[in-house]
Protein backbone atom coordinates (compact mmCIF):
# COMPACT_ATOMS: atom_id res chain seq x y z
CA UNK A 1 0.00 0.00 0.00
CA UNK A 2 0.97 3.18 -0.72
CA UNK A 3 0.30 6.82 1.41
CA UNK A 4 -0.13 9.56 -1.53
CA UNK A 5 0.39 13.05 0.56
CA UNK A 6 -1.54 15.94 -1.46
CA UNK A 7 -0.68 19.11 -0.64
CA UNK A 8 -3.44 21.80 -1.37
CA UNK A 9 -1.07 24.27 0.16
CA UNK A 10 -0.68 26.94 -3.17
CA UNK A 11 0.60 30.42 -3.03
CA UNK A 12 -0.92 31.62 -5.74
CA UNK A 13 -4.47 31.13 -4.65
CA UNK A 14 -5.62 31.70 -0.57
CA UNK A 15 -5.41 28.47 1.39
CA UNK A 16 -9.78 28.60 2.13
CA UNK A 17 -10.26 28.66 -2.11
CA UNK A 18 -7.57 25.98 -2.49
CA UNK A 19 -9.65 23.45 -0.31
CA UNK A 20 -12.70 24.00 -1.74
CA UNK A 21 -11.16 23.87 -5.78
CA UNK A 22 -10.85 19.94 -7.27
CA UNK A 23 -7.26 18.72 -6.77
CA UNK A 24 -6.88 18.53 -10.63
CA UNK A 25 -7.88 22.17 -10.81
CA UNK A 26 -5.67 23.12 -7.94
CA UNK A 27 -2.51 21.12 -9.80
CA UNK A 28 -3.34 22.59 -13.40
CA UNK A 29 -3.07 25.67 -11.69
CA UNK A 30 0.09 25.21 -10.04
CA UNK A 31 1.71 24.25 -13.09
CA UNK A 32 0.49 27.01 -14.90
CA UNK A 33 3.01 29.84 -15.42
CA UNK A 34 1.47 33.35 -14.87
CA UNK A 35 3.51 35.55 -12.04
CA UNK A 36 -0.27 37.19 -10.76
CA UNK A 37 -3.41 35.32 -11.21
CA UNK A 38 -6.59 37.54 -11.24
CA UNK A 39 -9.26 35.17 -12.11
CA UNK A 40 -10.13 31.53 -12.37
CA UNK A 41 -12.36 31.10 -14.68
CA UNK A 42 -14.32 27.84 -14.25
CA UNK A 43 -17.26 26.59 -16.86
CA UNK A 44 -19.44 23.22 -17.11
CA UNK A 45 -17.83 20.72 -19.18
CA UNK A 46 -15.60 23.50 -20.99
CA UNK A 47 -11.72 23.86 -20.25
CA UNK A 48 -11.37 26.40 -17.28
CA UNK A 49 -9.00 29.34 -17.85
CA UNK A 50 -7.08 31.66 -15.93
CA UNK A 51 -6.88 35.58 -16.36
CA UNK A 52 -3.47 36.91 -15.80
CA UNK A 53 -3.46 40.62 -17.11
CA UNK A 54 -4.65 40.87 -20.51
CA UNK A 55 -4.13 37.13 -21.44
CA UNK A 56 -6.60 34.44 -21.01
CA UNK A 57 -4.67 31.45 -20.48
CA UNK A 58 -6.61 28.01 -20.94
CA UNK A 59 -6.05 24.52 -18.52
CA UNK A 60 -6.34 21.09 -19.05
CA UNK A 61 -9.27 20.74 -17.09
CA UNK A 62 -12.30 20.40 -17.65
CA UNK A 63 -15.27 20.17 -14.39
CA UNK A 64 -18.67 18.38 -15.18
CA UNK A 65 -21.76 18.65 -14.15
CA UNK A 66 -21.65 17.10 -10.73
CA UNK A 67 -18.41 19.03 -10.21
CA UNK A 68 -19.66 22.21 -10.49
CA UNK A 69 -22.74 21.76 -8.41
CA UNK A 70 -20.55 20.72 -5.96
CA UNK A 71 -17.97 23.49 -6.08
CA UNK A 72 -20.83 26.06 -6.15
CA UNK A 73 -22.39 24.00 -3.03
CA UNK A 74 -19.02 24.57 -1.36
CA UNK A 75 -18.76 28.11 -2.21
CA UNK A 76 -21.68 28.81 -0.70
CA UNK A 77 -20.66 27.38 2.21
CA UNK A 78 -22.66 24.74 2.46
CA UNK A 79 -25.95 27.45 2.59
CA UNK A 80 -26.92 28.50 -0.74
CA UNK A 81 -29.85 30.18 0.58
CA UNK A 82 -27.56 32.46 2.78
CA UNK A 83 -26.38 34.00 -0.61
CA UNK A 84 -29.82 33.72 -2.52
CA UNK A 85 -30.02 37.64 -3.05
CA UNK A 86 -26.26 37.77 -4.36
CA UNK A 87 -26.51 34.51 -6.30
CA UNK A 88 -29.74 36.54 -7.66
CA UNK A 89 -27.45 39.65 -8.69
CA UNK A 90 -24.82 37.06 -10.04
CA UNK A 91 -21.87 37.21 -7.53
CA UNK A 92 -20.86 35.32 -4.11
CA UNK A 93 -18.77 37.04 -1.93
CA UNK A 94 -16.44 34.80 0.54
CA UNK A 95 -13.98 35.87 2.84
CA UNK A 96 -11.10 37.72 2.18
CA UNK A 97 -12.27 40.15 -0.79
CA UNK A 98 -12.47 36.92 -2.74
CA UNK A 99 -15.53 38.08 -4.93
CA UNK A 100 -17.15 34.97 -7.45
CA UNK A 101 -19.48 35.44 -10.20
CA UNK A 102 -21.68 33.13 -10.92
CA UNK A 103 -24.08 32.07 -14.34
CA UNK A 104 -26.28 29.41 -15.46
CA UNK A 105 -30.05 29.19 -15.58
CA UNK A 106 -32.33 31.75 -13.88
CA UNK A 107 -35.13 31.79 -12.19
CA UNK A 108 -37.83 34.79 -13.09
CA UNK A 109 -40.59 36.18 -11.28
CA UNK A 110 -42.33 39.02 -12.76
CA UNK A 111 -39.39 39.91 -14.16
CA UNK A 112 -36.92 39.59 -11.30
CA UNK A 113 -34.20 37.16 -10.90
CA UNK A 114 -35.32 34.64 -8.00
CA UNK A 115 -33.02 32.38 -8.01
CA UNK A 116 -29.86 30.55 -10.56
CA UNK A 117 -29.92 27.08 -10.78
CA UNK A 118 -27.75 24.70 -13.15
CA UNK A 119 -24.74 26.91 -12.40
CA UNK A 120 -22.55 26.89 -15.87
CA UNK A 121 -19.61 29.57 -15.10
CA UNK A 122 -18.05 30.38 -11.69
CA UNK A 123 -15.67 32.91 -12.23
CA UNK A 124 -13.43 33.82 -9.38
CA UNK A 125 -11.81 36.83 -9.09
CA UNK A 126 -8.45 37.29 -6.61
CA UNK A 127 -8.16 40.32 -4.76
CA UNK A 128 -4.47 41.39 -4.56
CA UNK A 129 -2.38 43.93 -2.26
CA UNK A 130 -1.66 46.43 -4.53
CA UNK A 131 2.27 48.09 -3.08
CA UNK A 132 1.01 51.11 -1.06
CA UNK A 133 0.70 54.68 -3.47
CA UNK A 134 -1.01 53.34 -6.53
CA UNK A 135 -4.50 55.20 -5.16
CA UNK A 136 -2.43 58.69 -4.17
CA UNK A 137 -3.45 60.75 -7.20
CA UNK A 138 -6.87 60.08 -6.52
CA UNK A 139 -7.16 60.76 -2.57
CA UNK A 140 -5.09 63.98 -3.57
CA UNK A 141 -7.61 65.16 -5.93
CA UNK A 142 -10.03 64.68 -2.92
CA UNK A 143 -7.80 66.32 -0.27
CA UNK A 144 -7.45 69.19 -2.53
CA UNK A 145 -10.77 69.35 -3.98
CA UNK A 146 -13.48 71.61 -3.58
CA UNK A 147 -15.47 69.13 -1.97
CA UNK A 148 -17.10 67.69 -4.90
CA UNK A 149 -16.70 63.89 -5.63
CA UNK A 150 -13.84 61.78 -8.16
CA UNK A 151 -15.08 59.02 -10.06
CA UNK A 152 -12.80 56.63 -11.73
CA UNK A 153 -13.71 54.59 -15.05
CA UNK A 154 -12.03 51.96 -16.84
CA UNK A 155 -13.25 48.64 -18.67
CA UNK A 156 -13.89 45.50 -16.13
CA UNK A 157 -10.76 43.89 -14.35
CA UNK A 158 -8.36 47.15 -15.25
CA UNK A 159 -7.83 47.38 -11.25
CA UNK A 160 -10.32 50.25 -10.21
CA UNK A 161 -11.10 48.23 -6.85
CA UNK A 162 -7.74 47.92 -6.35
CA UNK A 163 -6.74 51.57 -6.79
CA UNK A 164 -9.99 52.83 -4.72
CA UNK A 165 -8.95 50.49 -2.08
CA UNK A 166 -5.13 52.56 -1.80
CA UNK A 167 -6.87 55.70 -1.91
CA UNK A 168 -9.35 54.67 0.94
CA UNK A 169 -5.91 53.39 2.99
CA UNK A 170 -4.26 56.79 2.00
CA UNK A 171 -7.07 58.64 2.91
CA UNK A 172 -7.79 57.13 6.32
CA UNK A 173 -4.04 56.94 7.15
CA UNK A 174 -0.93 59.66 7.30
CA UNK A 175 -0.92 63.07 9.27
CA UNK A 176 -4.22 64.11 8.91
CA UNK A 177 -6.19 60.79 8.48
CA UNK A 178 -10.49 61.58 6.87
CA UNK A 179 -13.15 60.04 8.15
CA UNK A 180 -13.66 57.27 5.60
CA UNK A 181 -16.66 55.33 5.00
CA UNK A 182 -16.11 52.18 2.51
CA UNK A 183 -19.44 50.89 1.14
CA UNK A 184 -18.35 47.19 0.76
CA UNK A 185 -21.53 46.08 -1.20
CA UNK A 186 -19.54 43.12 -2.87
CA UNK A 187 -17.51 42.14 -0.27
CA UNK A 188 -14.32 43.18 -2.14
CA UNK A 189 -13.79 46.85 -1.75
CA UNK A 190 -13.02 46.08 2.91
CA UNK A 191 -10.32 43.62 1.88
CA UNK A 192 -6.69 44.73 3.42
CA UNK A 193 -8.04 47.74 4.92
CA UNK A 194 -7.27 46.08 8.02
CA UNK A 195 -4.42 48.21 9.54
CA UNK A 196 -5.19 49.04 13.31
CA UNK A 197 -4.11 53.08 12.43
CA UNK A 198 -6.73 53.67 9.86
CA UNK A 199 -10.21 55.85 10.50
CA UNK A 200 -12.11 53.55 8.40
CA UNK A 201 -15.96 52.52 8.61
CA UNK A 202 -16.65 49.53 6.04
CA UNK A 203 -20.42 48.86 5.57
CA UNK A 204 -20.31 45.30 4.26
CA UNK A 205 -22.77 43.66 2.81
CA UNK A 206 -24.58 46.93 2.71
CA UNK A 207 -26.97 47.98 -0.82
CA UNK A 208 -24.84 50.87 -1.91
CA UNK A 209 -28.11 53.53 -2.01
CA UNK A 210 -28.26 51.66 2.54
CA UNK A 211 -24.94 52.15 2.61
CA UNK A 212 -24.42 55.98 1.33
CA UNK A 213 -27.33 57.11 3.38
CA UNK A 214 -25.77 55.28 6.71
CA UNK A 215 -22.51 56.55 5.85
CA UNK A 216 -23.65 60.11 5.80
CA UNK A 217 -26.20 60.02 8.63
CA UNK A 218 -25.44 57.94 10.80
CA UNK A 219 -21.37 57.58 10.99
CA UNK A 220 -20.57 61.39 9.68
CA UNK A 221 -18.31 60.05 6.95
CA UNK A 222 -15.97 63.02 5.61
CA UNK A 223 -15.65 61.10 2.31
CA UNK A 224 -17.47 58.17 1.21
CA UNK A 225 -15.80 55.09 -1.07
CA UNK A 226 -18.07 52.68 -3.18
CA UNK A 227 -17.02 50.81 -6.22
CA UNK A 228 -19.01 49.88 -9.20
CA UNK A 229 -21.90 52.55 -8.94
CA UNK A 230 -24.61 54.21 -12.25
CA UNK A 231 -28.06 52.67 -11.34
CA UNK A 232 -30.75 55.40 -11.23
CA UNK A 233 -31.52 54.83 -7.68
CA UNK A 234 -27.94 54.59 -6.51
CA UNK A 235 -28.20 58.57 -7.95
CA UNK A 236 -30.72 60.00 -5.69
CA UNK A 237 -28.38 58.74 -2.79
CA UNK A 238 -25.63 60.13 -3.75
CA UNK A 239 -27.14 63.37 -4.86
CA UNK A 240 -28.36 63.21 -1.16
CA UNK A 241 -24.87 62.70 -0.19
CA UNK A 242 -23.50 65.61 -2.21
CA UNK A 243 -25.67 67.61 -0.99
CA UNK A 244 -24.49 66.98 2.40
CA UNK A 245 -21.28 67.94 1.69
CA UNK A 246 -19.82 64.63 1.66
CA UNK A 247 -17.57 64.01 -1.41
CA UNK A 248 -17.67 60.72 -3.02
CA UNK A 249 -14.69 58.50 -4.07
CA UNK A 250 -16.45 55.77 -6.57
CA UNK A 251 -15.64 53.73 -9.54
CA UNK A 252 -18.26 52.66 -12.70
CA UNK A 253 -17.40 50.57 -15.67
CA UNK A 254 -17.03 52.74 -19.01
CA UNK A 255 -14.23 52.90 -22.02
CA UNK A 256 -14.08 55.80 -22.42
CA UNK A 257 -15.79 59.62 -21.04
CA UNK A 258 -18.71 59.41 -23.98
CA UNK A 259 -19.50 56.14 -22.69
CA UNK A 260 -19.73 57.01 -18.77
CA UNK A 261 -21.79 60.22 -19.58
CA UNK A 262 -24.47 57.91 -21.29
CA UNK A 263 -25.26 56.06 -18.37
CA UNK A 264 -28.46 57.67 -17.19
CA UNK A 265 -27.42 57.16 -13.73
CA UNK A 266 -24.36 58.69 -14.15
CA UNK A 267 -25.63 61.77 -15.85
CA UNK A 268 -28.66 62.65 -13.65
CA UNK A 269 -25.27 62.47 -10.91
CA UNK A 270 -22.95 64.42 -13.62
CA UNK A 271 -26.36 67.37 -13.98
CA UNK A 272 -26.54 67.47 -9.93
CA UNK A 273 -22.07 68.13 -10.04
CA UNK A 274 -21.68 65.50 -7.90
CA UNK A 275 -18.83 64.87 -9.40
CA UNK A 276 -16.23 67.19 -10.14
CA UNK A 277 -13.85 65.04 -11.89
CA UNK A 278 -13.13 61.51 -13.89
CA UNK A 279 -10.48 59.94 -14.14
CA UNK A 280 -10.22 57.69 -16.26
CA UNK A 281 -7.63 54.49 -15.45
CA UNK A 282 -5.17 52.38 -17.85
CA UNK A 283 -3.16 49.89 -16.82
CA UNK A 284 0.46 50.44 -18.35
CA UNK A 285 0.97 47.52 -20.69
CA UNK A 286 3.04 44.71 -18.65
CA UNK A 287 2.61 46.35 -15.26
CA UNK A 288 1.22 45.14 -12.29
CA UNK A 289 0.02 47.97 -10.03
CA UNK A 290 0.99 50.57 -12.82
CA UNK A 291 -1.63 52.47 -13.98
CA UNK A 292 -2.11 56.30 -16.35
CA UNK A 293 -4.62 58.23 -14.85
CA UNK A 294 -6.59 61.10 -17.61
CA UNK A 295 -8.46 63.42 -15.81
CA UNK A 296 -11.47 65.47 -17.52
CA UNK A 297 -13.37 68.33 -15.42
CA UNK A 298 -16.89 68.37 -14.60
CA UNK A 299 -16.92 71.15 -17.49
CA UNK A 300 -15.28 69.75 -19.79
CA UNK A 301 -17.45 66.39 -19.32
CA UNK A 302 -20.70 68.64 -20.21
CA UNK A 303 -19.86 68.40 -24.20
CA UNK A 304 -20.40 64.54 -23.52
CA UNK A 305 -24.05 65.08 -22.83
CA UNK B 1 -23.41 -22.62 57.95
CA UNK B 2 -20.59 -20.18 57.32
CA UNK B 3 -21.09 -21.56 53.63
CA UNK B 4 -24.39 -20.81 53.77
CA UNK B 5 -23.79 -17.01 54.52
CA UNK B 6 -21.55 -16.53 51.73
CA UNK B 7 -24.20 -17.47 49.40
CA UNK B 8 -26.53 -15.58 50.77
CA UNK B 9 -24.48 -12.70 50.65
CA UNK B 10 -23.66 -13.84 47.17
CA UNK B 11 -26.92 -14.12 45.97
CA UNK B 12 -27.66 -10.57 47.39
CA UNK B 13 -24.57 -9.46 45.30
CA UNK B 14 -25.78 -11.25 42.45
CA UNK B 15 -29.50 -9.71 42.67
CA UNK B 16 -27.66 -6.28 43.47
CA UNK B 17 -25.44 -6.33 40.40
CA UNK B 18 -28.60 -6.95 38.11
CA UNK B 19 -30.13 -4.11 39.46
CA UNK B 20 -28.25 -1.47 39.05
CA UNK B 21 -27.37 -3.07 35.37
CA UNK B 22 -30.65 -2.41 34.87
CA UNK B 23 -30.36 1.05 36.11
CA UNK B 24 -27.86 2.06 33.91
CA UNK B 25 -29.45 0.50 30.72
CA UNK B 26 -32.82 2.60 32.08
CA UNK B 27 -30.97 5.54 32.30
CA UNK B 28 -29.48 5.23 28.90
CA UNK B 29 -32.87 4.53 27.64
CA UNK B 30 -34.02 7.86 29.25
CA UNK B 31 -31.08 9.92 28.00
CA UNK B 32 -31.69 8.41 24.24
CA UNK B 33 -35.15 10.06 24.43
CA UNK B 34 -33.88 13.36 25.67
CA UNK B 35 -31.58 13.51 23.03
CA UNK B 36 -34.00 12.98 20.59
CA UNK B 37 -35.79 16.08 22.12
CA UNK B 38 -33.19 18.12 22.11
CA UNK B 39 -32.17 17.01 18.44
CA UNK B 40 -35.99 18.52 17.67
CA UNK B 41 -34.81 21.88 19.70
CA UNK B 42 -31.64 22.35 17.99
CA UNK B 43 -33.25 22.02 14.33
CA UNK B 44 -35.82 24.62 15.84
CA UNK B 45 -32.96 27.04 16.83
CA UNK B 46 -31.02 26.12 13.21
CA UNK B 47 -34.71 26.79 11.66
CA UNK B 48 -34.82 30.42 13.31
CA UNK B 49 -31.51 31.33 12.69
CA UNK B 50 -32.42 30.68 8.79
CA UNK B 51 -35.78 32.42 9.17
CA UNK B 52 -34.56 35.49 10.99
CA UNK B 53 -30.67 36.20 9.88
CA UNK B 54 -30.18 34.13 6.65
CA UNK B 55 -27.11 32.17 9.08
CA UNK B 56 -25.30 29.47 6.83
CA UNK B 57 -25.53 26.43 8.17
CA UNK B 58 -21.74 25.80 9.31
CA UNK B 59 -21.78 29.05 11.29
CA UNK B 60 -25.27 28.31 13.01
CA UNK B 61 -23.98 24.73 14.65
CA UNK B 62 -20.33 26.27 14.91
CA UNK B 63 -21.95 28.56 17.36
CA UNK B 64 -24.48 26.37 18.92
CA UNK B 65 -23.75 26.07 22.65
CA UNK B 66 -21.68 23.03 23.46
CA UNK B 67 -23.56 21.75 25.93
CA UNK B 68 -26.37 22.03 24.64
CA UNK B 69 -24.81 20.02 21.22
CA UNK B 70 -23.36 17.36 23.56
CA UNK B 71 -27.24 17.26 25.28
CA UNK B 72 -28.46 16.32 21.47
CA UNK B 73 -25.93 13.24 21.49
CA UNK B 74 -23.52 15.12 19.19
CA UNK B 75 -19.70 15.11 19.64
CA UNK B 76 -18.73 17.66 17.23
CA UNK B 77 -19.44 18.91 13.92
CA UNK B 78 -17.12 19.16 10.76
CA UNK B 79 -18.16 22.22 8.32
CA UNK B 80 -14.33 22.05 6.72
CA UNK B 81 -15.79 20.65 3.54
CA UNK B 82 -18.35 22.79 2.82
CA UNK B 83 -21.33 20.65 4.15
CA UNK B 84 -21.53 19.57 7.98
CA UNK B 85 -20.56 16.48 8.92
CA UNK B 86 -21.01 15.44 12.74
CA UNK B 87 -19.99 12.82 15.07
CA UNK B 88 -22.10 11.69 17.44
CA UNK B 89 -21.79 9.34 20.66
CA UNK B 90 -23.03 5.56 20.36
CA UNK B 91 -26.47 6.62 22.55
CA UNK B 92 -28.39 8.13 19.94
CA UNK B 93 -31.49 6.27 18.71
CA UNK B 94 -30.77 4.65 15.51
CA UNK B 95 -33.70 5.95 13.64
CA UNK B 96 -32.57 9.46 14.85
CA UNK B 97 -29.34 9.00 13.61
CA UNK B 98 -30.43 8.48 10.29
CA UNK B 99 -32.56 11.12 10.21
CA UNK B 100 -30.04 13.74 11.52
CA UNK B 101 -27.28 12.71 8.66
CA UNK B 102 -30.31 12.48 6.27
CA UNK B 103 -31.14 16.24 7.82
CA UNK B 104 -27.18 17.60 7.18
CA UNK B 105 -26.72 16.04 3.48
CA UNK B 106 -29.99 17.94 2.63
CA UNK B 107 -29.78 20.90 4.51
CA UNK B 108 -28.05 24.18 2.61
CA UNK B 109 -28.94 23.22 -0.94
CA UNK B 110 -31.82 25.17 -1.50
CA UNK B 111 -33.47 28.76 -1.39
CA UNK B 112 -34.65 29.95 2.46
CA UNK B 113 -38.14 28.74 1.80
CA UNK B 114 -37.19 24.93 1.30
CA UNK B 115 -34.86 25.20 3.69
CA UNK B 116 -37.48 26.09 6.13
CA UNK B 117 -40.18 23.63 4.82
CA UNK B 118 -36.95 20.50 5.30
CA UNK B 119 -36.49 22.04 8.55
CA UNK B 120 -40.29 21.86 9.43
CA UNK B 121 -40.02 18.18 8.22
CA UNK B 122 -37.11 17.07 10.61
CA UNK B 123 -38.67 18.77 12.97
CA UNK B 124 -42.19 17.03 13.22
CA UNK B 125 -40.19 13.62 12.52
CA UNK B 126 -38.12 14.01 15.81
CA UNK B 127 -40.98 15.75 17.69
CA UNK B 128 -42.78 12.39 16.96
CA UNK B 129 -40.01 10.02 17.73
CA UNK B 130 -39.86 12.17 20.77
CA UNK B 131 -43.32 11.36 21.90
CA UNK B 132 -43.08 7.50 20.61
CA UNK B 133 -40.31 7.17 22.67
CA UNK B 134 -41.67 8.94 25.77
CA UNK B 135 -44.40 6.95 25.63
CA UNK B 136 -42.60 3.82 25.40
CA UNK B 137 -39.61 5.31 27.49
CA UNK B 138 -41.07 3.49 30.93
CA UNK B 139 -42.42 0.66 29.90
CA UNK B 140 -39.13 -0.63 28.45
CA UNK B 141 -37.49 0.88 31.34
CA UNK B 142 -40.18 -1.59 33.71
CA UNK B 143 -39.10 -4.35 31.22
CA UNK B 144 -35.16 -4.11 31.34
CA UNK B 145 -35.86 -3.70 35.10
CA UNK B 146 -38.05 -6.63 35.25
CA UNK B 147 -35.50 -8.79 33.00
CA UNK B 148 -32.42 -7.54 34.54
CA UNK B 149 -33.87 -8.61 38.25
CA UNK B 150 -35.48 -11.48 37.03
CA UNK B 151 -32.45 -12.82 35.99
CA UNK B 152 -29.98 -11.69 38.32
CA UNK B 153 -32.38 -13.73 40.68
CA UNK B 154 -32.35 -16.83 38.65
CA UNK B 155 -28.77 -16.45 38.94
CA UNK B 156 -29.06 -15.85 42.95
CA UNK B 157 -31.20 -19.15 43.57
CA UNK B 158 -28.97 -21.31 41.49
CA UNK B 159 -25.57 -19.88 43.42
CA UNK B 160 -27.74 -20.93 46.54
Amino acid sequence: MRTVIINRKSERIPDALARMLPYRLTDEIGRCECPMIEEIRIRRERCASLTCGDRNILLNCRLDGQEMDELFFKLCGGSVYAYAESIAQGYISLGGGIRVGVCGRAAVEQGRIIGVNQVSSIVIRLPHRAPSGVGAPLASLIRDGDGRGVLVYSRPGVGKTTVLRDAAAILASGARPMRVAVVDTRGELGYSLDAAGLTVDILTGYPRKDGISVAVRTLGAQVIVCDEIGDADEAAAIVSAHNCGVPLLASAHAGSIGELMSKPGISRLHQSRAFGKYVSLVRRPGGEFEYDYALTGADDADAYI
Amino acid sequence: MLMLIYKFIGAVLVVIGGWLFGDTLCRRERLRCEQVGNTAELIRYIRSQINIYLSPLGEVVLNCDRDFVQACGIESFDVSDGGVRWQGADVIDEASRHSLSEYFERAGRGDRASELKLCDHYISFFDGRYQLLSRECPRRCRLIMTLCLCGAAGVALLLL
